[in-house]
Order: C-alpha cells, then structure tokens, then sequence
C-alpha cells in the first residue's frame, strides 16, 4: 500500500482552476519529485495535503485513512448523525466523526506528515533550539498543571524536547547556532533549519517546498546529500521543486504539472523524454525571456 | 537608565526576588492606612496585568474587555457572599471559575479573528457585561448601584477593616501569581504562545493546536481577573457595573503594554506609573486620562517596547537583524 495517495484532487480559487483532477501516490521510502513551471498548483498541492486548504473534489489518503475532503456543506451536516453526536466524550462516536471530518493542519502534522515553506516561516525571533523545539511539542503533553507543579513526567518531557532538537540541530549541521536567533543565520542555513523543526515532529512523510530556491550551487548539493540522508534513515520525502534540474538526481520517480494537471509521471529519464514535459518547459522558458 | 537595567537582571534571580518580597512586607509598616490602601491598590492592577499579560503579552492577542472578567468575579463572589452567605474567601474558587467559564464562551467563536477585528470583539463584550449589570440581571446585581454589604474575608480572627490585612492576603496572591505566571512563561504551553505570536501558521504546521493554545491564554487570564475581581470586593466591600468600563480595561491595557509587554517587571513599572503615581499625586489623578495619552504617545515614539521589556519583545518591535546578512532573490 502506498504512504499517501491523492485521488481526483481539485482546487479552485474562484474561477481559476489551480488543481485540476491530478492523481498520484507516494511510495514508503521513495523521493518523488513534483515539479513543475511557477504558478502549475505545485505549492497547492502541497497546502491540501498538509490541511491548509481543503480540495474542492477528490481526497487524499495517508496510510490507509482519509486526511483530506472536500469539506461538508451544512446540509450534510446536518443529515450526518456522527455530526450531532460528536461532541459527546464518547470514543466509538468520535472516531466515526473523525472519518468524516477535516483534519486541521496540527493533526495532520500529528498523523506524521511535516511541511517546510516556500517562502521561510521560521520563529524569527527565537532561538534556534527554541525553533527546533517545536517539533516535538505534538509528541509531547504537559499543560497548565504540568507547567506549574514540575511533576517528574514534565520534567523527563522537558529533557526529552530539547535532547531532539539537540540531535535534529546535529543531523543537520547546525549546532553551532545553536543559541543564535533563527534571523540571524544566513539565508541556507535558516533553509536547513526550517528541515530540522520538520524532522523534530518525527514524520513519516516530509514534504519540502522548493528546499534548494535560493541557494547557490554548493548549497543545493549539499541539501542533495541531506534529503538522502534523511530518506536513507526511513522517511518518504515529497520534493516540490521548480528548477528540474535539481530534482533529476535524487528522486526516483517524478510527477509533472501544467496548468494545474497532471501531464506525466515516471523514472527522471522517462519524464525528460516526454514531449509534453518538453513543451511546457520551453513554452516557459520563452516567456522568461 | 538602560545600564541599571541591563546590571539589575544580571543580579541573581532569586536574591532580589527574596530581597523584593521582604521590601513588600516591610513596606507598609511604617506608613499610614491611606498609603497602606494606596499599596493594596497597586498589587491587585498588577495581578491584573499579569493576568491580562498571558493574553497580550505571552500569546499576542488583543484584549480590550479584561475588565469584565475583573467585575464578573467581584459579582460571583458577591452574589455568593449576599445570597448564600458563603465566607468570602471560599467564593474565590467560584469566582475564578466563572470568569474562566466566561472566558472561554466568550472567545471560543472569535479566536479566529485577528489582530483589531479580535480587538473591537473585545471592546464590546466588556461593555455588553457593564450593561447586563447595569440592566439589573434576574433583579439580582442591584442594577447602576451595583451591591453593598459584601462581608470582608474572616480569617485569624483579625480586625479586617483594617487595610493592611487585605494588603498582606493581596501579597499572598501576588506572590502566587508571579510564581505561576513565570512557570507557565517557561512551559511547553509557554512556548506554544510563543510560537503563535511569532508565527501562527508555522505554529500550526508544527503540530500545535493554535485554537486550543489561545484558548488557554484567554481562560487562564480572564480566571485570574476574576480572583482579583473578588480581592477587590472583599475590600471595598461595594461594587457596581463600573468595574467593567471600558476605561478600566484601557489602563489595564496600558499597564501591559506602557511597561513593557511580556515582562513580569514591566507590569510594575506599568502599575507605578498608571495606578500608583496618579494616587499619590492626586493633582495627577485628575488629570490621568490625559498623562496617559500624553506617555502613551511618548511611548510609542520613544520606546515601542515598553520601559521595561522582555528580551524578546524588544527583539520583535525593535528587529533582530543588527548584522544584516545578504538575503538572495527567490524566483517567485
Ligand atoms: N490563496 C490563493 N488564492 C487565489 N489564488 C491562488 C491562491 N494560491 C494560489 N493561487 C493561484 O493558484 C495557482 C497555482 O499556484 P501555486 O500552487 O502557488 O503554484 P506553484 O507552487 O506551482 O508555483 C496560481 O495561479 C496562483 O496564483
Ligand atoms: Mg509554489
């Protein structure tokens, strides 16, 4: 069974059409590369599936369960009766409300898929342990009690949440920075850094959003090696990337979008020779010029 | 200024923490009852802040109605005291149970608004409780006049009309509340509010639970207005709808923010200069409402960040990026 599999998934903001019924899976342990010219309803895609936006049709599986629908419209809410009984504490009822509802992105990122943003949202003004310490808090539970009775379970959580960021700073070589503020470091270092607080929630699947834009050549090859690594130590990474060039190295296999569609998908070399691939790249490389 | 600011904090913590409680206790020793209330009177605005800084300063959110959480637990506790006779210090677990409560129905539709929408929510619901009040509820708030009669707390024995009893149970209180409210600031929830005000949608993305987050904020803080709404009316004895005007929630506003927001210390230095001053220089009461345009509009010229602000609001209104470093184009 595939890790996340997107069925029919269509989004329109008004009358544009960003996502037009694009289909695809992500297998355990691949690096599937979604690429596509600016503006092809990549970073939508992506914003569906971590619970940002909800899909106007189609859904989106991620092991096994629904994460994404169309949301319901009062009426069927109304005729749904898991809807009315939902708010009583009772498991079997929630559950069954649960695969009816939309998933808010905080649950999403619970269920095990981590983002990072295409254009850098980090704590600014925080510290980079501090930013990375915010991966572990939806693995973590101390609340108002817990905050101000020290109980010996806080105290263990504690040491836990910063021990992972420590060790996330470490896998992506940044602890050095370790107390400097998030704004403070160069411009690649606060991409890695965006990766490290999505690696601390300990995801299943990691979705990066245009990782390499913006960095110089000797940057991207060692983002190149870093996204390796972090697949070789077992998590499935979802790579949106503009530029085709980066994506031809690492991934496996590839999805191409234009004009919000699906026009191919499969092994780099396979993606390269579609005519189709071709044609949407060049019709974009003339209106650069 | 700023040098005996920057050498104060490097003193250890917890000495002049001590040192600071014994000045609390020794303070209105030697003076008389009218100073004495003068204090009892700065303590509770600074519970206030405090509680209201949870909202504003810790979590970043507007709130211009505290003081109707402050009047909603002056009248639980009332209403227990005069209709069931309750001793007034068992009706301080009502009272703060009811403002939470309050709290927490109150912004549960409107967390999702931002910024000045949340802002205006606010305004109104503190003058739709001055008006619920004033309309007299179920007959039973007295109406404009409010209630008279509340039962002073009866403890040891003492003689509590004397203020200096109600100075030493604030001090109580007070203490408890810098205790907690530090706590909390360095908690996993703290860093939750953190988290949010800096960034609500990486927040998010984190995994954490912004509405249930904000959430907290505003019950934790409206609670704990209600505890010193309750304080209040054990010593005063009388209260009416006025403690939810809107003045009231405005200096409490200012208190939060003329100090410095997010900073224990910047509450002090925020009750001094909105409570205390313009008691003791009665002059200066009157004139209050305009000092305090006149040191808002200073402020927010001279020292956005407050007079005494925490590290890290000072980073966020002043901007860290003292080394600017390069930052390359991107292609969208
Ligand atoms: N929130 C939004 N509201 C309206 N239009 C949007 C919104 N987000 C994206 N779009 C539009 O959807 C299309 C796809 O955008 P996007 O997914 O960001 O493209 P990509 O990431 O592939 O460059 C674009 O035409 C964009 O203008
Ligand atoms: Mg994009």
């Amino acid at each position: 069974m595939a890790l996340l599999e997107i069925y029919d998934l269509t989004k329109k903001f008004g009358g544009l059409l960003a996502v037009d019924h694009v289909d695809f899976a992500i297998n355990q342990g691949e690096i599937l590369g979604l690429i596509g010219p600016n503006g092809a309803g990549k970073t939508t895609i992506f914003n569906m599936i971590t619970g940002v936006y909800s899909p106007t049709a189609g859904e989106i599986y991620f092991q096994g369960e629904r994460i994404a629908r169309p949301p319901l419209t009062w009426r069927e809410r109304l005729s749904t009766p898991s809807w009315w009984m939902s708010w009583l504490p009772i498991a079997p009822l929630q559950e069954k409300w649960d695969r009816v509802r939309i998933l808010p992105p905080h649950e999403i990122t619970e269920r095990g898929i981590a983002r990072t943003f295409q254009t850098i949202h980090l704590f600014n003004n925080l510290t980079v342990l501090e930013n990375v310490m915010a991966g572990p808090h939806c693995r973590t539970q101390a609340g108002v009690l817990g905050a101000i009775f020290h109980p010996p379970a806080q105290q263990a959580e504690e040491a836990y949440i910063v021990g992972e960021a420590e060790h996330y700073l470490e896998f992506m070589q940044l602890s050095a920075y370790r107390d400097e503020l998030a704004c403070n470091l160069p411009y690649g270092h606060q991409r890695r850094l965006e990766i490290a607080r999505a690696l601390a929630t300990r995801p299943s699947l990691l979705v990066l959003d245009e990782p390499a834009a913006g960095l110089n050549e000797q940057e991207g090859l060692e983002l190149v090696a870093l996204i390796r690594e972090i697949r070789d130590s077992g998590i499935t990474v979802l790579l949106i990337e503009h530029d085709m060039k980066v994506v031809m190295g690492i991934c496996e296999r590839i999805v191409v979008l234009d004009y919000g569609a699906r026009i191919a998908v499969g092994t780099p070399d396979e993606v390269q020779a579609n005519p189709r691939v071709v044609t949407a790249y060049l019709g974009e490389e003339e209106e650069e010029v | 200024m700023e040098n005996l600011l920057t050498r104060l904090r490097q003193v250890n913590p917890l000495r002049w923490q001590l040192g600071l409680i014994a000045l609390a206790v020794l303070l209105p020793l030697p003076l008389g009852n009218y100073y004495r209330s003068v204090l009892w009177r700065t303590g509770l605005y600074i519970m206030l802040g405090l509680s209201l800084n949870i909202i504003v300063g810790y979590a970043g959110l507007f709130q211009l109605g505290h003081a109707a959480f402050y009047a909603l637990g002056a009248y639980t506790a009332a209403l227990l005291n005069l209709y069931l006779d309750v001793p007034l210090l068992l009706t301080l677990p009502a009272s703060i149970i009811v403002a939470a409560l309050f709290g927490y129905l109150i912004t549960r539709p409107i967390l999702h608004l931002q910024g000045d929408y949340l802002c205006i929510v606010t305004i109104a619901f503190g003058e739709v409780v001055r008006l619920v009040l004033v309309n007299n509820l179920f007959g039973i708030t007295g109406g404009a006049n409010g209630l008279s009669g509340i039962d002073r707390p009866a403890l040891f024995g003492l003689d509590w009309r004397q203020p200096i009893y109600h100075y030493y149970l604030m001090l109580i209180f007070l203490v408890i509340t810098i205790f907690i409210v530090q706590r909390l600031e360095h908690s996993r929830l703290g860093r939750a509010w953190m988290y949010v005000r800096e960034d609500e949608v990486a927040a998010e993305a984190m995994g954490v639970d912004t509405t249930r987050v904000k959430l907290l904020a505003f019950v934790l803080g409206s609670g704990w207005a209600g505890l010193v709404g309750a304080l209040y009316a054990g010593k005063i004895t009388v209260i009416s709808p006025d403690m939810s005007k809107f003045m009231e929630s405005v200096i409490m506003f200012c208190i939060v923010v003329l100090g410095g927001t997010g900073s224990i210390p910047g509450i002090f230095v925020g009750t001094l200069g909105m409570i205390t001053l313009p008691e003791l220089f009665r002059p200066l009461k009157a004139w209050r409402d305009a000092w305090l345009g006149f040191a808002m509009v200073t402020m927010m010229i001279l020292r956005p960040e407050g007079l005494w602000p925490s590290r890290r609001v000072r980073l966020e209104m002043r901007g860290a990026k003292e080394v600017s470093l390069p930052t390359p184009a991107m292609d969208d």
